[in-house]
């Protein structure tokens, strides 16, 4: 007889419901770890007091009365201040989720209240999952969903026990009362408090069949497959409205790229090595040699960095209403340009979306609102994003060179008519000016305080040259000059002294920094006449194997100078930093074999999240549509193979067929078509009743052995026979057949007849009934 | 109260036997469920299953409980959120929701899979004594335990529902038992009305209707009575000789086989000897002058029902009592001709018939004065005759005085 599992009684379904309640608990309020949402003091609470009240159920039990009384009160009045104090609803409710689910996780639960922890664990979760879009998610969601169907489960169980009434009294508050525990139910739950958790593990574990155990896996298996398979089937149709709690968070910006940038703010970033950006191409060989990813523009000399002065802030627009696809005109130049670039950026950098360079069309996967500048070529979302941002970009160029015909024609107003820079942009029409330079200029101001500072400046021009032959050209000689005076450095030490920091270094021999050459060459040409401007954004990038992308982690974070050159009226890069190309080349692209490629764990894991951002994050109505159509393909070529096997095949058969028959062909023929007779016959008269009784000697079961089973569907067929009239003449062996059917059904093996031979008698019985059927 | 029921080995069965083939176990109803119907039904074709699941078959309900409308509810809001933001996230939350309410639709239905039942209701029960109703679970599948079954049972108007409180492991079966009681005599109508189960997540309430039932009859309650006439008439006097009746008399009566218990002194050694099995001596009874019960079903004379429900109460008991005293002799109802009373099976027809027995109209007789009127009062000695005595009680009058009352 075989052994029967223990099975886990109600106190032990008890212990586990309630360490299932504490685990999803912890998951999911760890999760806001993630979402930047200040909430330590909750989460500390938390991840103190779950593991100490699941590992000790007493205390939860020693609670007194007015904490239960009191605590949803307390919890409201708290949610109210923090609302009132902070005016940032999402995180307001976050932390009322966090504490809830904390009170839950440390008072005792009965059906009810483990229903709440799910849905309160599951509100997190998902908060968390839609704003941080980080592929731990999957392993967040997989983690709840398995330990909740696990409680859920556990708490079926423990109501199939109980009868189906509750664990415990509705209201956890009036739980202790004594009068209560008098039900059957509560003497059958009593003392489940008093845990041990290594005998309940123990217990759980003799309870486990390792059969039942795989199949759960098994099915749970399925339920993600089943998951990804709605996921990509499910419809996808388009219902413009964005995401409204966006709206409900705000997020911290990055310093180095926001409207004003102190030298030194670039290098700060570039101490974290976190992915910033990752950049999908559909034609990795368009991939520049020396990538350049501009976020923002700064004009504006501070005194200690650079910033956007106001002039260039009214350049960006804010775009009507919310659109998937944002279009410009006249910004790019590689119309013809087929490749697109799809970036994915990380939350928590900058509101200004890093591109190439010029573009024509701007996609998201949202509608999303936009503020563009056309002559800078920037686009920047209205707020900090506080999840990542997937946009595909089309048309872009990627050649360090903007050309900004406004611009020159502002530059060639103001160069030939001296009156223009000092008349205000309103009365240039007075002066015959129709379309008169709408912009206020700065690019060719100094700000700086000192006269001896300028003069410096004006004499170090004069040893350049100065820019007769174009900023281009006095772009590379200044870099040069820079270059050839000091080195590059993260770390720059200055020593303190009168005058501007920036002219303080030029002067002197000490090594620098990205923004401090750019700065530096800025204020040369500024100096030479040449108009300038600081940009800030990514340089560089790592190749991807596993993912086939891009990534720019925030360690590319870099400053260079825009020259503007009245030749090609456009703004060059230039870039003085040691180590770059100063002016961008005339063969700008080499593909992706030029980046540097990543390797080992992290190469995986990023390659991993371009896979969850690609397919899961950015799966929209085309992805779908493309997946149908590469299904469909697929099928069609598979079909088309098999077919043209078949035909194949077929065709060979009919040249075998036709090719001349001449005795040994016939033979060998005749023999094949005679052994698998044969074969066929053996087996049916010897080999199925040889193989039958081998199987039946070796089957400890009754309900496995194959003759009882072969002898249980011969007893059934003779039934549906004789449900008609069945003639006097087949009776008896009718009857003969079905009493020694049910000898070699029910009988011991010992006493059976022949199997081979009971079957065959049943099967001339059946025909014999036919027969005589047949004759009357 | 919580039942825990004995789990035992399943009956050996080839996996292809119908549950017709196993012997019927009196007292038992067939086999039903899933398991029994799969077995009756031979053709077994994917669209059938595919429909079947699509469309349930009679009886089958699917209802969302509490979390399963709360999981629905949450589904609808992230959905909704989902289609109006486009967001991915949502999206996979959503496809998960709905990849578990499914898993828990196939884990119900393998839940339910393999299982079949019946109902064990052996009567007769008495009229106010508990009787134990079974039902016995078979669990036919290989590899999977069954969980959280519910059963409704119900007996007359009393009905519970009787959980299935542990796993029913794979091949294996167990007896779920409720102690019923039967308020009143007559045939009582034990029946399952339902099965269901929450299995294995709560979402769902899936219950399968069940038309398995038995018809138990109950036989009057048992009542307490008290004996007149001083005890000279009960008193037991031999009568002329011994009875055909087992009992414990000097007569040799029959030989029969041995059953453990009996003593080895009633070992008939020579019997054993020629037969080669062990043979007991069984003795007659010894003959006391006993006595006829008679009952009347005459609506005129019983006009309160329930003094008719006492006089049957107290027929019953006088009937059983005086068997065990070996005293009953014969029992007659209404006009009818005595009926002898010899072994135990005699006093059963006749509790049986008290059990069905309703008061109706009948023509009036003449009937001496100070004496109810009865019909068919002539032929037996010592005829002890229950009547109504009083305006509520009963009692069993011998030659005219109250013999006993209750």
């Amino acid at each position: 007889m075989e052994t029967l599992r223990p099975q886990l009684n109600l106190s032990e379904l008890r212990q586990l419901r309630w360490f299932l309640g504490g685990l999803i608990g912890l998951l999911s309020a760890w999760t806001v770890f993630y979402m930047e949402v200040d909430a330590l003091v909750v989460l500390g609470v938390i991840t103190v007091a779950v593991p100490v009240f699941t590992l000790f159920p007493r205390l939860s039990i020693a609670l007194p009365q007015v904490f239960h009384l009191l605590a949803f009160p307390v919890i409201v009045v708290l949610f109210a201040l923090d609302i009132w104090a902070t005016r940032e609803p999402l995180p307001a409710m976050i932390r009322l989720d966090l504490m809830l689910l904390c009170y839950r996780c440390i008072a005792p639960r009965g059906r009810r209240e483990d229903l709440q922890l799910i849905l309160l664990a599951l509100f997190v979760v998902v908060v968390t999952g839609v704003f941080t879009v980080s592929i731990a998610f999957v392993a967040q969601i997989l983690l709840f969903t398995g330990a909740a169907l696990s409680l859920l489960l556990a708490v079926t169980l423990s109501d199939g026990r109980t009868g189906g009434g509750p664990i415990s009294p509705a209201k956890p508050a009036r739980r202790f009362l004594p009068q209560l525990s008098a039900a059957p139910v509560a003497a059958a739950e009593a003392g489940w408090e008093r845990v041990s958790w290594f005998e309940l593990f123990g217990r759980l574990r003799a309870v486990a069949d390792l059969r039942v155990v795989a199949l759960g896996a098994g099915l749970f298996g399925g339920v993600v497959a089943l998951s990804v398979v709605l996921f990509l089937a499910l419809p996808r149709f388009e219902i413009s409205n964005d995401f409204f709690l966006d709206r409900l968070i705000t997020k911290s910006t990055r310093t180095g790229f926001s409207d004003n940038v102190t030298f030194q703010d670039v290098v700060n970033i570039q101490q974290d090595t976190s992915v910033a950006l990752m950049i999908d191409v559909s034609d990795p060989d368009m991939i520049p040699a020396e990538p350049y990813w501009r976020m923002l523009v700064l004009d504006e000399y501070s005194g200690n960095g650079f910033r956007v002065s106001q002039g260039l802030r009214n350049t960006f627009l804010s775009s009507r209403e919310k659109m998937h696809v944002h279009t410009t005109r006249g910004w790019g130049r590689n119309r013809e340009d087929r490749a697109t670039w799809v970036m994915y950026f990380q939350p928590g950098v900058s509101k200004y979306l890093p591109l190439g360079g010029a573009f024509t069309r701007l996609t998201f996967g949202e509608p999303q609102a936009l503020l563009q500048s056309t002559p800078l070529r920037l686009a920047q979302l209205p707020v900090e994003p506080a999840k990542m941002v997937a946009y595909r970009v089309e048309g872009m160029d990627t050649d360090g060179v903007l050309r900004d015909r406004d611009f020159a024609r502002d530059r060639r107003i103001r160069v030939s008519d001296p009156r223009a820079s000092f008349m205000p942009p309103e009365r240039m029409a007075d002066f015959g000016y129709e379309e008169p330079p709408a912009r206020d200029v700065t690019f060719l101001e100094l700000g700086l305080e000192r006269p001896e500072d300028v003069a410096q400046l004006e004499k170090w021009v004069e040893e350049l040259g100065g820019a007769g032959d174009g900023g281009a050209e006095f772009a590379r000689r200044a870099a040069t000059w820079l270059q050839s005076r000091h080195s590059y450095s993260l770390s720059m030490r200055l020593e303190e002294a009168e005058g501007d920091p920036l002219i303080r270094w030029m002067k002197s021999s000490q090594p620098g920094h990205c923004e401090l050459f750019a700065g530096g060459l800025v204020m040369l040409a500024r100096a030479a006449g040449v108009p300038a401007r600081l940009v800030t954004g990514f340089k560089g990038g790592a190749w991807n194997p596993v993912s086939g992308s891009i990534t720019v982690r925030n360690s590319d974070a870099h400053a260079w100078t825009e020259i503007w050159d009245d030749d090609m009226a456009s703004w060059l890069r230039a870039d003085a930093t040691p180590g770059s190309q100063i002016t961008p080349t005339p063969s700008p692209t080499s593909g992706f074999r030029g980046l540097e490629f990543e390797s080992g764990w992290s190469a995986r894991f990023d390659g991993l999240r371009v896979f969850w951002y690609r397919r899961i994050v950015n799966f929209d109505q085309d992805s779908q549509l493309e997946l149908l159509r590469g299904t469909k393909d697929r099928v069609r070529a598979m079909l088309q193979s098999v077919r043209t096997a078949v035909e194949e095949k077929l065709r060979a058969f009919a040249n075998w067929v036709r090719s001349p028959w001449d005795v040994p062909r016939v033979a060998a023929v005749a023999t094949v078509l005679f052994g698998g007779v044969g074969l066929v016959w053996f087996w049916k008269r010897v080999g199925r009743a040889w193989w039958m009784g081998w199987r039946s000697r070796r089957s400890d079961s009754h309900r496995r052995d194959p003759v009882r089973i072969e002898a249980s569907r011969w007893l059934a067929r003779l039934e549906r026979a004789e449900r008609a009239h069945v003639p006097v003449e087949a009776r008896e062996a009718m009857r003969a057949a079905r009493a020694r059917l049910l000898r070699l059904r029910f009988g011991a093996r010992e006493g059976w007849p022949p199997p081979a031979a009971v079957f065959r008698q049943a099967k001339h019985a059946v025909r014999e009934l036919a027969r005589a059927r047949a004759r009357r | 109260m919580i039942t825990q029921p004995i789990t035992t080995p399943v009956p050996a069965l080839p996996a292809t036997a119908s549950v017709q083939d196993e012997p019927s176990v009196p007292g038992a109803t067939e086999w039903q469920g899933p398991w029994a119907a799969s077995r009756r039904r031979r053709e077994r074709r994917w669209s059938t299953l595919l429909w079947a699941l699509l469309y349930p078959p009679r009886g089958h309900r699917i209802i969302p409980t509490i979390t399963g409308v709360l999981l629905i509810a949450v589904s609808l809001g992230i959905g909704t959120a989902a289609y109006n933001t486009a967001n991915n996230i949502l999206f996979i939350t959503l496809s998960l929701l709905l990849s578990c309410l499914i898993l828990s639709g196939v884990m119900s239905w393998l839940n339910l899979r393999g299982i079949a039942w019946r109902l064990h209701a052996a009567g007769p029960w008495r009229a106010g004594q508990t009787q134990t109703v079974a039902l016995e679970l078979r669990n036919a599948k290989v590899l999977l335990p069954t969980y959280g079954l519910w059963f409704d049972l119900a007996a007359g108007d009393a009905a519970e529902r009787r959980h299935l409180g542990i796993r029913l492991d794979p091949e294996s079966s167990t007896r779920i038992e409720w102690p019923a009681k039967a308020a009143r005599r007559g045939l009582l109508r034990v029946e399952l009305r339902g099965v269901g189960s929450l299995f294995p997540f709560g979402f769902l309430h899936k219950s399968v209707a069940s038309d398995l039932a038995r018809e138990v009859l109950v036989w009057p309650a048992s009542v307490d009575y008290r004996r007149h006439l001083g005890g000279a008439a009960w008193r037991a006097a031999p009568s002329q000789g011994e009875v055909n009746r087992p009992g414990h008399g000097a007569d040799l009566l029959a030989l029969r086989r041995y059953v453990p218990g009996d003593s080895p002194r009633l070992v008939h050694w020579k019997a054993t000897a020629r037969l080669r099995q062990i043979l007991v001596r069984q003795f007659a009874a010894e003959g006391l002058e006993g006595f006829t019960l008679q009952v009347g079903s005459d609506s005129a004379v019983w006009s309160r029902p329930e003094q008719f429900e006492l006089g049957l109460g107290l027929a019953a008991t006088l009937a059983e009592d005086l068997f065990k005293q070996e005293r009953l002799q014969a029992v007659m109802i209404d006009d009818e001709p005595p009926q002898s009373v010899r072994r135990l099976r005699d006093v059963e027809s006749f509790l049986d018939r008290l059990a069905l027995l309703e008061a109706v109209e009948r023509p009036a007789r003449v009937v001496p004065e100070g004496i109810p009127q009865l019909h068919g009062l002539v032929g037996p000695r010592r005829v002890l005759r229950i009547l109504p005595h009083g305006a509520r009680g009963v009692a069993a009058f011998l030659d005219g005085n109250i013999a006993a009352s209750a």
